[in-house]
């Protein structure tokens, strides 16, 4: 479109699916400018200036944007809709490209960024995301990165038995959380602790991979949970 | 000047553009009530997931209808609140990161001052008049001086007049929406059969109260062993004529103090989803006609919560210089009064914007 930048791919990535807010620019696949803040109320305050402090610092404008990622829960509700909704709102405006990662496969990305199954003993990784209540959400995935099963959400209780070995490494804003329950003390040691929270960068980096438009899912929350709503008496007789 | 507007503060998710002669461009509204029938009531989670799922296609369609495209915008409007926070936020993401790519400004619009303008949008009605905004979520009597000028008169101390007409519609097993179900059992319906209670009814001042009302039907139902279709048509009008002696009486309260006050007797104006009642309207077009003035009161498209009213309120902020910063946070509770004018002097001899009052 631009002259200047006709060859360069330009990605806008945003997260606030969790407990920090992240937007990161890459160009042609490097990151060029990025903002992170641990947070888990106030995304929507700030994630427009965070956008602008982010094309400021890498000098672009939002018409060099090529390409939007976003990632799509599980999280926070509302989190995860404020991403959405700001992420689709600039593909109609901008009618660029919208990618969508499940914030699983995010930390998983992650993790594999920081190196961690380049240990000897080759573990599959658990990635646990606080659920805002008792439960965890969880997903594997094997050394390779691929998922071990689907996403799901399940009690403390339930956790031990749905991890992917006894001796799984755990990423996540939950995994902490994880490792002190009882039956998991084997993975207090385990936890990656620079994998907590989900980050724009790397999510700007798997959409400027041309694989991404296979991996893609729809613009769409992932939020393995229902509303908490009951039926009234009546309706529920029937 | 043409302003974008979206409204997700409760269970319409809806578009528009309106242009600043007051022509309304494109205008969608869709409205969630089969997804909340089975709960009897609006499911906030619920409602939320559902603007999301449908926001950003209804707006691409109103740009459609209106055959315009971004760039021939000059703002995006979005009620920031009051509402229901998870679906305003819905609204007000989508409009920052409309005007932020389109380097647009955004305007957060009070939810409540788009009910309280829209008859300037409808009617071309001037500054000042007499307000009684009535919804599902609120009741209450303002004076309204200028864009961001509100005097509170009052308002109800415990129910809005909307939700009583919903919960006795429940009671009454009527149907959801309550409100409109509620209204055509009424027209079938002796309201002179059931006498219910007037709360505030004769005494000084602009307050309402309903719950009263509202637990006085349910001991009337209570008291019928088998209620009949017609003993619950009866009591739907007997409701709906009690609440329009309080209407009316209130307002008349109202209208004397205005008069005094502004030295002009009107006009009268309605506004919101109970609006949209007919029965309502004419009494209150009679008791306009007995004090020598008018009753205005918005088609009813544009009584229940669309977005025609976001944008024009909106455009009347954008067009005195007013816009909102991008950070701007929503509010799920956001009283007319505390709004601000935009700086432009409405009207001359306006008075000034009275001090911060609680609601």
């Amino acid at each position: 479109m631009t002259a200047s930048t006709s060859a360069s791919r330009v990605i806008l990535a945003i997260d606030t699916s969790g407990s920090a807010g992240s937007a990161a620019l890459a160009r042609d696949g490097r990151v060029t400018a990025a903002r992170f803040e641990i947070r888990t109320r106030g995304h929507a305050e700030r994630l427009l200036p965070m956008i602008s402090e982010v094309l400021e610092e890498a000098e672009t404008g939002y018409s060099d944007i090529t390409g939007l990622a976003v990632s799509v829960g599980p999280g926070s509700f509302t989190g995860v809709r404020v991403g959405l909704a700001t992420a689709r709102a600039f593909a109609l405006g901008l009618d660029c490209p919208l990618l969508c990662l499940d914030s699983f496969s995010l930390l998983a990305e992650q993790a594999h960024e920081a190196g961690y199954n380049r240990t000897a003993e080759n573990s599959p990784l658990a990635v646990l995301i606080d659920s805002r209540r008792q439960d965890f959400f969880l997903r594997s995935y094997a050394p390779s990165g691929e998922p071990l099963g689907p996403p799901l959400s399940c009690t403390p209780e339930e956790l031990a038995g749905q991890l992917p070995t006894a001796h799984p490494w755990l990423a996540g804003d939950a995994a902490a959380r994880a490792a002190t329950l009882p039956g998991l003390e084997m993975t207090a040691g385990r936890v990656l602790e620079s994998v907590c929270h989900c980050d724009a960068r790397t999510l700007a980096r798997w959409a400027s991979n041309p694989r991404a438009q296979e991996q893609s899912l729809p613009a769409a929350p992932l939020y393995l949970r229902a509303p908490d709503v009951s039926y009234p008496n009546k309706v529920a007789a029937k | 000047m043409l302003v974008l507007g979206i409204e997700t503060s409760c269970d319409e998710t809806a578009a528009a553009v309106v242009r600043d002669d007051r022509t309304i461009v494109a205008h969608k509204v869709l409205s969630q009530i089969t997804e909340h029938q089975a709960f009897g009531g609006v499911v906030p989670e619920i409602a939320a997931r559902s603007h999301l799922e449908h926001l950003d296609r209804l707006i691409a369609a109103t740009m459609d209808e209106a055959e315009l495209t971004f760039r021939d915008l000059d703002g995006v409007a979005a009620t920031s609140g009051p509402g229901l926070i998870g679906g305003v936020l819905v609204g007000v993401m989508t409009a920052k990161a409309l005007a932020a790519v389109n380097d647009l400004p955004f305007l957060a619009v009070n939810h409540l001052e788009g009910h309280a303008l829209t008859v300037r949008l409808s009617d071309d009605v001037d500054f000042p008049y007499l307000l009684l905004l009535v919804s599902g979520g609120h009741c209450q009597l303002l004076a309204v001086d200028g864009v961001g000028r509100y005097q509170r008169y009052g308002g109800t101390v415990d129910d809005a007049a909307g939700e009583a007409f919903d919960k006795s519609a429940k009671l009454l097993d009527l149907g959801y929406p309550g409100g409109p179900a509620l209204e055509q059992a009424a027209k079938q319906g002796d309201a002179g059969r059931f006498a219910l209670p007037r709360p505030m009814k004769g005494r000084p001042g602009c307050d309402f109260s309903f719950s009263g009302l509202k637990t006085a039907v349910r001991q009337a139902l209570s008291e019928i062993e088998v209620p009949s279709l017609q003993d619950r048509r009866d009591l739907a009008a007997s409701f709906q004529a009690a609440v329009a002696d309080i209407l009316e009486d209130r307002c008349r309260n109202a209208l004397a103090r205005f008069r005094a006050e502004r030295g002009q007797p009107g006009p009268l104006v309605v506004a919101g989803g109970v609006a949209a009642n007919a029965a309502l309207r004419a009494r209150l077009d009679r008791l306009a006609g007995e004090v020598d003035t008018r009753l205005v009161a918005p088609p009813l498209k544009l009584c229940t919560d669309n977005a025609a009213m976001i944008a024009w309120a909106g455009l009347e902020r954008l067009r005195l210089g007013d816009s909102a910063p991008l950070d701007f946070p929503a509010r799920p509770r956001w009283p007319l009064v505390e709004l601000q004018p935009p700086g432009a002097r409405p009207y001359p001899g306006a008075p000034p914007v009275p001090e911060r009052q609680d609601a």
